[in-house]
């Protein structure tokens, strides 16, 4: 379980996150939705320390964190717990898919090669991408590049998976692929936090949504409430310019 | 005297191996210096790339001032600097040692290297700021520290774009050697120098450093496109498997 306590984070003196408090149960899949600029990715970005927040806690289990006095070891701990999925797969450029999969295992996890290069095989076999082991990031299509990039983040045995915009750079066709693996790998229990614009994704797959507005965070429910009967005017606006057609019921 | 022939070619036969036991010379201050370089060019660019107080204004005298002067200058700075301050040194701390005995290459190594770094802190900047900013965050995210994350992932990929760089300053600072013999260092000019004095054969003893040069060039220049080659492996094309 995650619980996030008034968070505040500011590039200068813009603060972009005004006290962000949050509850993410295990084996939760979380959606957080929101127009762009609301904080979505900053938020996402400031569990794994990629940003460093100003002030406010963070406990993921035992680790607990207070980002106004973080320790380098509880930043790396906490970066060992929470794996990354970015909207740019950002794949090593210089690695095939299987390297890219067993790298944090061999240089994080301390794992022997061939050890780390078993356990990444099981990994790209889950993704369906076994035939493209030797293959480099630059031979394989954005989708398939995203899905090595969600091995990467299942092999290192995360207590979360952050996605970051995992479709936003993907063509249309390809779309599918990758949240067809985000859903497999939320079937097993895993616990994610998506950061994402596909509302089909969120409805069907996503057992939280957190909807953002302005560095706050204005609604969190289930999705079936969030979808259908919204308490908050924002969100209502926010779906009608999404998704003016869909008919929630009020 | 071969009557009007233009140069002595036999006498040039006979020269190269006299000229060509310089070699071990020029290449050991070109290789060592080039270590060395690239050590001191690598500690700068990581200077410069995090903005590291008080070091960051030291290094941009001190690259400014190798670039700002000739290498002939700071080899005699060398030359005649350093025993000196050692001398000094020496007779304050009472250590010992005979500065005579210091062979006069040990000063081409520091000048040279110190020169070279300074070029050399400039390529390895840029290839390491070359390396997209996400590579960088793909590897923090897992956990890996930022000393991982450089050697693992920055480094090897900040290699393929610096190699052609560093291959011609690995060839300019091989002809820069040459420079050495301003401190009487028996490399391939100096023993050409050596050579020609007995008979005043000037043309054909430059000549032959000239080609012998030109030889060793061809060679790192062969060796440095294969040396790319492997690096650039995992950019092969797609169709051959």
């Amino acid at each position: 379980m995650i619980e996030i306590t008034d968070l505040h984070k500011s590039f200068g003196k813009n603060e972009v996150l005004h006290g962000i408090s949050l509850k993410i149960p295990q084996g939760s899949v979380t959606a957080v939705l929101g127009p762009s600029g609301s904080g979505k990715s900053t938020l996402l970005r400031c569990i794994n320390m990629l940003e460093a927040p100003q002030s406010g806690t963070l406990r993921l289990d035992q680790l607990q964190v207070d980002f106004a006095s973080v320790h380098k070891k509880d930043i790396l701990r906490l970066r060992q717990d929470t794996a990354m999925v970015f909207q740019a797969f950002n794949l090593f450029a210089h690695k095939t898919a299987l390297e890219n999969v067993a790298e944090g295992l061999i240089v994080v996890k301390k794992m022997p090669k061939k050890t780390a290069h078993a356990q990444a095989v099981q990994y790209l076999e889950k993704v369906g991408l076994i035939d493209r082991a030797g293959y480099s990031p630059t031979q394989l299509s954005g989708g398939q590049q995203q899905r090595v990039a969600i091995a990467r983040a299942l092999a290192m045995n995360p207590k979360v998976i952050l996605f970051d915009e995992p479709t936003s750079a993907l063509d249309p066709e390809l779309v599918q692929e990758v949240l067809t693996v985000m859903k497999k790998v939320s079937l097993e229990g895993i616990t994610m936090i998506v950061v994402t614009h596909e509302l089909g994704f969120a409805r069907e797959v996503a057992t939280d949504i957190v909807f953002m507005d302005d560095g706050r965070i204005v609604e969190q429910s289930a999705p079936q409430v969030f979808f259908n009967n919204p308490e908050q005017e924002r969100t209502r606006q926010f779906l009608r310019q999404i998704a003016p057609d869909y008919n929630y019921q009020i | 005297m071969q009557g009007n022939s233009l140069l002595d070619w036999e006498y040039m036969l006979r020269s190269i191996p006299k000229v060509a036991a310089g070699i071990p010379v020029s290449l050991s201050i070109a290789l060592i210096a080039f270590v060395f370089g690239a050590m001191i060019g690598f500690c700068i660019a990581l200077v410069k790339i995090y903005r590291i107080p008080v070091l960051w204004r030291i290094t941009s005298v001190y690259v400014s001032f190798m670039r700002g002067t000739p290498l002939l200058v700071q080899i005699f700075l060398s030359y005649y600097g350093i025993p000196l301050v050692l001398r000094y040194f020496s007779t304050k701390y009472n250590w010992q040692i005979d500065i005579s005995q210091i062979p006069a290459i040990v000063f081409m190594y520091v000048s040279f290297s110190l020169n070279v770094g300074a070029y050399l802190s400039e390529t390895i900047r840029a290839a390491i700021l070359s390396v997209g900013k996400g590579q960088v965050e793909a590897a923090q995210s897992m956990g890996m520290t930022s000393a991982q994350a450089m050697r693992r992932i920055i480094l090897p990929q900040a290699a393929v774009v610096a190699i052609p760089n560093l291959g011609n300053s690995f060839i300019a600072l091989l002809k820069d050697t040459s420079l050495a013999f301003a401190a009487s260092v028996p490399e391939i000019i100096g023993q050409a120098k050596i050579t020609a004095a007995r008979t005043s054969n000037f043309l054909e003893a430059y000549i032959v450093a000239a080609a012998l040069y030109w030889l060793i060039c061809i060679l790192f220049e062969r060796l440095i496109s294969l040396g790319e080659k492997r690096l650039r492996r995992h950019e092969r094309a797609l169709y051959h498997d």
